[in-house]
């Protein structure tokens, strides 16, 4: 046994040699409350009013979003009419999935790139990729929407966040890089700075966007607090259920030398 | 009231030897009083076996096997459907669950020596299960229509391209079509919702009937049926029920809590188990820039990648499977347990298992220059291990034998 302790000790030993420096921008650690009603709705507004234009959920019905995010009626059914006149910008009934007007044709040639589908965005990516990507935009008149990002260079996303956040310019720093343009040095992003500010100030647009971000979490799983839930009382009965079945056993077993 | 019941039980066992079965199978069916921990895996590889079949029919109620809307029907199923994100959950975590049954059942095998003689049948039968294991996961992969479902496809039904003079015609043939298409989706659909699983009910039978002509082993590989009562029970056996079945209870008990935990509470299990690159749908025009197989291929995955050659890295992986066929040959210890084998079995044992966990992490990561030397290193270690068998098993000194099991 001793052996196989100092063979598995050695393998992580190696592992470890292994784990590789992959994050390359500042990720803060955020917490988004999945059960927080207002932080979704709030998260739901910005959505339907700044991203839905382009970005569809083709994934998730409207009604579901509804009962999700607690646009219900004091029974527990859903405020269609609530609903309707909040969050449905389209000609769409509540039971219909939630698609842009954009046709994908279109958009391609518009952005050169279709927007993608955000239904499982928080799947795909981390929370924390998200509310970085969101708060990393910046001007930059060398692209074609005069704006890049920080975390994604180069994306075909215009920064449709501008008003609400203020205009963010990137202060570079040069750094030697050994294998890359011949030993030049290379321009690379430091830090962003706001120049001017937008209709919320810094601390708002956060909060704002990690209700966003909040919200697609939620998009990404709706059943999720269904799954907790459950969950939670499927392992309380298996906990009893194996206690018995322990019991059963030893006193079988009682007579067995 | 009794005897009505046993009138029926007359009246069935004219027909159908039910008695008969029952007592030759569970009750009168005489399992060493030894086994320990390694043992409950044989009943809860059946367990989640039932389980996917479960969840599978119940999947394939709402599941679309078209390109089209293959990706959005699991979706469905995921929001629509009522409680198919459980059905989808189960089937999903239960995949990996199997395999970590099945792994943890082989090195047991491993342990004991159950595949020595006179069980050599019963082994082959279960490493045709794993290979049959191994293709049904493959195949079911390919159905959530992902983008790594997607490239994990195109790229496994390439290797058959390796095939000197026939094999591009037979990568053709395989996905009818020129490349991982609708027509693949709905052949890997057919297999994996009917031919595979029907082949594995076949061998799951077959597997159970040869382990109950032969009896079953135990921690100390020793026959128990050498030694019997006058009433022909062997003294270190009792009944398989009710003793192995409350005990299988217990140890199913503590499975599902630990499967649900994963299920309720992490069912992505940090990408291992449903991985977050599998959340994009299929997409034949955008090669992702790494594409790693689920954890359970990785260490095939991994030994594929080592060797430059494509031909021989092929080949390579299919030997590092087709060795386990011929394990009961290659294994010459005079006893079966590691408990009574010498030190090189012992090291030999370990740096498999070390090697075999190496391959399934570096499977799982991009490739680079240090990951591949590594891979070539645990690769080595791998197939030594089978190769020096016969050596090392042969000459290495081992510890007498006792008469009667240990508890």
């Amino acid at each position: 046994m001793k052996i196989a302790r100092w063979g598995f000790i050695a393998f992580f030993f190696c592992v470890t040699a292994f784990a590789e420096n992959t994050i390359e921008y500042p990720f803060p650690k955020i917490h988004t409350q999945s059960s927080d009603e207002a932080s979704l709705q709030r998260g739901a507004e910005l959505y339907m009013n700044y991203c839905a234009g382009c970005h569809s959920l083709r994934y998730m019905r409207y009604s579901q979003l509804g009962k999700g995010i607690g646009i219900t009626e004091d029974n527990g059914n859903l405020a269609e009419d609530l609903l309707k006149n909040n969050l449905i910008f389209t000609g769409a009934k509540v039971g219909d999935l939630i698609l842009t007007a954009m046709s994908e044709k279109d958009a391609a040639n518009w952005f050169g790139i279709a927007p993608p589908d955000l239904t499982l965005s928080a799947r795909v990516h981390s929370k924390e990729w998200l509310y970085t990507f969101l708060r990393t935009f910046y001007r930059d008149d060398s692209r074609p929407w005069g704006s890049n990002n920080w975390l994604f260079p180069d994306v075909a996303m215009p920064n449709v966040l501008r008003n609400l956040q203020g205009e963010q310019v990137a202060i570079y720093r040069t750094e030697q890089v050994a294998h890359e343009g011949n030993g030049k040095p290379l321009q690379v992003v430091d830090h962003l700075q706001l120049m001017n500010d937008g209709e919320i100030d810094e601390q708002a647009f956060d909060a704002a966007i990690l209700d966003l971000v909040n919200f697609l979490v939620f998009t990404s799983e709706p059943i999720r607090a269904e799954r907790v839930h459950l969950g939670t009382w499927v392992l309380l009965f298996l906990v009893v259920f194996t206690i018995f079945a322990y019991l059963l056993k030893r006193e079988f077993w009682s007579h067995i030398s | 009231m009794d005897s009505e019941k046993q009138k029926l039980l007359e009246w069935i066992d004219q027909r159908f030897p039910l008695t008969k079965v029952w007592r030759e199978h569970l009750s009168q069916y005489y399992a060493p009083k030894n086994f320990n921990f390694w043992y409950v895996f044989g009943a809860l590889a059946l367990l989640v076996f039932v389980n996917q079949i479960l969840t599978g029919i119940w999947l394939a109620m709402f599941y679309t096997p078209t390109a089209a809307d293959a990706f959005a029907s699991v979706e469905a199923i995921m929001r629509d459907i009522n409680f198919g994100w459980l059905l989808r959950y189960m089937h999903a975590i239960g995949a990996s669950a199997f395999f970590i049954v099945i792994y943890l059942h082989i090195f047991r095998s491993f342990l004991y020596g159950s595949h020595k003689r006179p069980r050599e049948l019963l082994w082959l039968f279960g490493v045709g299960l794993y290979l049959l294991l191994l293709m049904e996961s493959f195949f079911g992969y390919l159905l959530p229509w992902g983008q790594m479902s997607y490239w994990g496809a195109e790229v496994i039904t390439s290797l058959f391209s390796a095939i000197p003079g026939i094999g591009n015609d037979l990568v053709l043939w395989v996905r009818g079509d020129y490349s991982v298409s609708d027509a693949t989706l709905h052949r890997f659909f057919s297999l994996h919702v009917i031919a595979i699983p029907l082949l594995m009910i076949l061998l799951v039978f077959l597997h159970i009937v040869s382990l109950h002509k032969v009896g079953s082993n135990n921690p100390d590989g020793i026959e128990i049926k050498e030694r019997k009562n006058a009433q022909g029970i062997p003294l270190d056996g009792i009944p398989f029920h009710p003793y192995y079945t409350v005990k299988d209870l217990f140890g199913v008990g503590v499975f599902l809590i630990i499967f649900c935990g994963v299920l309720f509470f992490m069912p992505t299990m940090g990408g291992y188990f449903l991985e977050s690159t599998n959340s994009v749908p299929a997409n034949p025009l955008t090669t992702p820039t790494h594409i790693a197989p689920l954890w359970y291929l990785a260490p095939f995955y991994s030994i594929l990648r080592a060797i430059p050659n494509k031909l021989l890295g092929v080949m390579a992986m299919a030997s590092s499977i087709a060795f386990l066929f011929v394990l009961p040959w290659l294994d010459r210890s005079p006893v079966r347990s590691i408990r009574y084998r010498g030190l090189w079995s012992k090291i030999a044992l370990t740096l498999f298992v070390v090697s075999f966990i190496g391959l399934c992490y570096l499977g799982t990561l991009p490739v680079s220059e240090l990951r591949q030397w590594c891979a070539r290193f645990f690769a080595l270690i791998y197939f030594a291990f089978f190769l020096a068998m016969p050596f090392y098993t042969r000459y290495e000194k081992t510890k007498p034998l006792p008469d009667r099991v240990k508890k």
